[in-house]
């Protein structure tokens, strides 16, 4: 019996590696030994590569004008100053976002951990009715964009919103709950729960019965079993998933921007917007506050691995016996009822204001039929529109980067648990890290990094203001999440699998190809599918780098939006939602003949 | 190796080729020829009329217009990026304070547009003396508008002071210049009248002391008073007639202590590699052609202005007399932008 580390999502900064596969067993020859290593080095290039140019090197050139203001200036100037640090300090709301944004990064993760964690055991491991269909409304919360959300939330809930003034007026306590810290961390909450869950799941799966069925012997109730055995098991998967919680409500902007304003709770996302969009820009504020998100998350990562040290986790493996179903008996219906509550409120809700306002002439008007149009659609798929260019570039954009990202990022997950390429664990380090960093601050760093005047020389051509740029730059903001999908799937393949296989004399290539690659090719789709999503509904890269003349469907949504012409703008989310939908059917018939294929590779990963 | 092995190669090389076409120079667009010759140029506008007119340039002159319509806010940020090697040829947005922030940083061409001649009066009273921008057209800044459904005429507000009244308590909405261009431009005119940023504050903060509430942008104002959420706001004017066009329950008021004229500005970057086309594409929007294109955009709401060149008139409904226009001093705002906008940030919005 092997025991084995129960890693989650990939995120426990405490793993210990597993077998690296270039690491050559007895009995190989030199050259298969040599070939083994290249194959290995090539992959770890390609991987390390793809990171320190896509996402390092931007990040680099806006993070050190927090030092050296002027660095690209014209005249530029080597000359540095720590005043960018002395206006955070010195200047009340930017400090006083500090503190904000700390209090909701840590209540957002702690509830979403638990909301997750919580779903996660109802759907996994009960026989709570419909778990199929919960855990697929799980998926479709992850893919909302958080703008979308915060804006339906907004035209929803806010005094002559939709609810005020097409249904009935609301209570002032609504409003004021709705739009206070409060109600900024539940909506938060409800939008990032998923991630909590999707790594509970990864660990529920590797869980097993045997000390549950030890402990039963002995006489403890189920319950007991879960809150001293299962429980305590699944603590690094709770730290991992509140990690990734922390570091994207921390760098969220959607919501800082729509409800944390309304609410008069002001963030650090929304102070570094506010620096680079008024005149004159403030670079070097920026930088200094996406600086400090750094350091947050990195505070955070120190305590997770803190926290996890002091015990071990090792479950057993061999996954002969699944984890045996709770039964829910009285609490059925309540609980069940209780979900469908839940779901109706993070997702149904902003949706169906979505639809019904892409149906309505004027917003003001109310739900009557004289202000039913489909005059928004029109405009939303006229031939001769910018609407529908806009369409087609973004979903042949979003294609590409989902396509391009999931393969990266395996091959980043790959070199950080599999292999033994010095600097690892920085490329791990890099990929959490990246989680903090507001897109805003990587599209900026783009400009800074690919708008370079030699460049024109040495390639011919200024990369920034091309297609192709923002094309890398999608590329990019999806990396880091997914080598950590990918890293999730990957500590699935059991080293007992890969030592069986090298024993049988397979290259690394073998190893890959037949092992390795059907255990992640159901994570890779489900990965395609979060990047294609984030990709078409993508804000602050899509902004910044769209290439004049050839904007992407985001940047028209959010125009219209912007000029409060909810007809036509959400008509456009509805469209660009439909597209999500069909790809969607599409990858879970993809991932549905890769089970059927391959049922006996665990590779199990729902979608 | 087997089908599959060569299937997954495939996949790799496709990506590659992808990744490659993608990153490479292969695409049309992607070069840069540096001529002065005409040709194509690159326009940064917040215009909402600005995509018509482009369409217009082109048919009429030949010239490509490669467009980004954008927020103020985030074109400022492009510029700024960009200064090292500036990508835009031709900015365009509404607040000649920000233009005059750009102006001071050397980054705008200086020079005199062949249809200078067509300004009438108020348009030739608008051009600033080291000729670096070009007024397009005007509107005012933030005039008050109200719900037609909870005031008659007579009960909304004549005047700003009028705000501060207990009809008005907890009813009154501003804008945030965080995301409203025009919210600067109203807040610095609104100190300019009131003699000075001390008194402007002043008034600002016995307005929030009424409980005037902040909104982000002139059309969040509208929705919210349309809505009911609020009786008054501050919007700006050409926004109002838009939304009044389709038959929004809104009323307008121009305060008769004065309102501040906002003028859409035009520049050219004074590094443009595309000198011929930018020049044509700015003379081409003071022409009288180019003026009837903005003005008859049907789509949109931006193109109720006053315009500032002879001969042309404005759209039908649009009031353009019985207006106290005030001129904000640019210089004075530009100067003091940071420092008004972090006061209102911290002591009115928070």
């Amino acid at each position: 019996m092997t025991a084995t580390h129960l890693d989650v999502g990939g995120d426990s900064v405490l793993q210990v590696p597993g077998p690296a596969l270039e690491a050559g067993t007895g009995g190989t020859s030199v050259p298969a030994r040599f070939r083994r290593r290249a194959f290995s080095v090539a992959f770890a290039a390609v991987a390390t590569l793809s990171l320190l140019v896509l996402v390092l090197y931007p990040l680099i050139t806006i993070l050190i004008q927090s030092v050296f203001p002027d660095v690209f200036s014209v005249p530029a100037s080597l000359a540095p100053s720590l005043g960018s640090f002395s206006r955070v300090f010195s200047t009340p709301e930017v400090y006083g976002s500090m503190l904000n944004t700390a209090w909701l990064g840590v209540a957002v993760a702690v509830l979403g951990t638990l909301v997750g964690a919580v779903v996660a055991v109802l759907v996994r491991n009960t026989d709570l009715p419909g778990r199929r269909v919960f855990d697929g409304l799980v998926w479709i919360t992850l893919f909302t964009p958080s703008y979308l959300v915060a804006l339906a939330w907004e035209l929803l809930f806010s005094r002559g919103g939709f609810i005020d003034s097409t249904i009935a007026p609301l209570p002032d306590g609504v409003v004021n709950t709705i739009f206070s810290p409060v109600g900024l961390a539940a909506i938060l909450t409800l939008r990032l729960f998923p991630f909590s869950y999707l790594a509970v799941s990864a660990a529920l799966r590797g869980l097993g019965s045997e000390y549950e069925d030890a402990a039963r012997m002995v006489g403890a109730s189920p319950l007991r079993c879960w809150l001293r055995i299962n429980g305590p098991l699944l603590a690094p998967a709770l730290f991992a998933g509140g990690l990734i919680i922390f570091a994207e409500a921390i760098s969220d902007y959607g919501t800082a921007a729509t409800i944390a304003q309304q609410a008069g709770f002001n963030l650090v996302t929304y102070e570094l917007y506010a620096a680079m969009n008024n005149a004159p820009v403030d670079f070097a504020l920026t930088a200094a506050l996406a600086l400090i998100l750094i350091v947050a998350i990195a505070v955070a990562l120190m305590f997770q691995a803190r926290l996890l040290r002091a015990r071990s986790y090792q479950v057993i493996t061999g996954r002969t016996r699944p984890a045996r179903r709770l039964p829910l008996r009285a609490w059925r219906l309540p609980l069940t009822l209780l979900m469908s509550l839940f779901f109706v409120a993070a997702l149904l809700l902003p949706l169906a204001a979505t639809l019904a306002m892409s149906f309505m002439r004027n917003l003001g008007d109310g739900l009557v039929a004289s202000n039913f149009t489909l005059a928004n659609y029109q405009a939303a798929l006229d031939a001769g529109g910018e609407a529908l260019p806009a369409i087609e570039r973004s979903a042949a954009l979003a294609v590409g980067a989902a396509t391009l990202a999931a393969l990266l990022g395996a091959a980043v997950a790959f070199v950080v648990e599999r292999t033994r390429v010095p600097g690892r664990a920085f490329l791990r380090l890099l990929t959490v890290v990246t989680l903090a960093i507001p897109g805003i601050v990587l599209a900026v760093g783009y400009i800074f990094a690919w708008n370079q005047p030699w460049m024109q020389n040495v390639f011919g051509f200024t990369p920034y203001g091309t297609i192709g740029l923002l094309l890398v730059a999608y590329v990019a903001e999806a990396l880091p999440f997914s080598a950590r999908l990918a890293g999730g799937a990957l500590a699935q393949v059991g080293d007992h699998l890969l030592e069986a296989g090298r024993m049988a004399g397979a290259t690394t290539a073998q190893l890959f190809r037949h092992i390795v690659l059907p255990v992640v090719a159901t994570a890779l789709l489900s990965t395609w599918m979060l990047n294609f999503t984030g990709t078409l509904f993508e804000l602050p890269a899509s902004e910044l780098l769209q290439p004049a003349g050839e904007p992407p469907l985001s940047v028209q949504i959010i125009n219209q939006y912007s000029h409060y012409r909810q007809g036509p703008g959400t008509a456009m989310t509805i469209v660009a939602i439909a597209i999500v939908a069909v790809a969607a059917l599409l990858i879970a018939g993809a991932a549905r003949a890769v089970r059927a294929r391959g049922g006996k590779t665990h590779a199990r990963r729902g979608f | 190796m087997g089908a599959k092995s060569i299937r997954y190669l495939g996949i790799v090389a496709v990506s590659s080729a992808l990744f490659a076409s993608a990153v490479g120079p292969a695409r049309a667009e992607t070069v840069r020829v540096p001529s002065s010759s005409g040709g194509t140029l690159t326009l940064y506008s917040a215009q909402g009329y600005d995509s018509t007119m482009a369409k217009a340039f082109q048919k009429s002159t030949g010239n490509q217009v490669k467009l980004t319509d954008d927020a103020t806010g985030n074109l400022l940020a492009k510029i700024a990026a960009e200064r090292n090697n500036p990508q835009w040829d031709v900015v365009w947005f509404d607040g000649d304070a920000a233009m005059q922030g750009l102006d001071v940083q050397g980054q705008l061409l200086r020079w005199a547009p062949a249809n200078a001649k067509n300004y009438n009066a108020l348009g030739r009273s608008l051009i600033p003396s080291d000729h670096g921008f070009y007024p397009t057209a005007v509107t005012a800044a933030g005039a008050l508008v109200y719900n037609t459904k909870k005031l008659t005429p007579a009960q909304a507000p004549k005047d700003w002071n009028d705000l501060l009244k207990p009809q008005f308590k907890n009813q009154v909405a501003a804008i945030d210049p965080a995301y409203s261009g025009p919210a600067f431009s109203l807040i610095a005119g609104m100190m300019q009248r009131k003699g000075g940023i001390a008194q402007g504050q002043a008034f600002f903060t016995a307005l929030k002391g009424n409980g005037m509430k902040v909104f982000q942008t002139s059309d969040s104002v509208m929705n919210a008073v349309q809505t009911g959420a609020r009786l008054v706001g501050f919007a700006q004017d050409s926004g109002y007639y838009g939304a009044k066009s389709t038959g929004a329950p809104l009323g307008i008021v121009y305060p008769t202590s004065g309102v501040t004229l906002l003028p859409g500005v035009i520049a050219i970057n004074a590094k443009s590699k595309h000198l011929a086309a930018a020049e044509a594409f700015v003379n081409y929007v003071l022409s009288q052609a180019g003026q009837n294109v903005m003005i008859h955009d049907p789509n949109d709401p931006d193109a109720n202005v006053v315009p500032v060149i002879t001969g042309i008139s404005a759209l039908k409904g649009r009031q353009v007399t019985g207006i106290k226009w005030q001129r904000l001093d640019y210089k004075w705002a530009a100067s003091n932008e940071n420092a008004i906008k972090l006061w209102y940030h911290n002591s009115i919005v928070q």
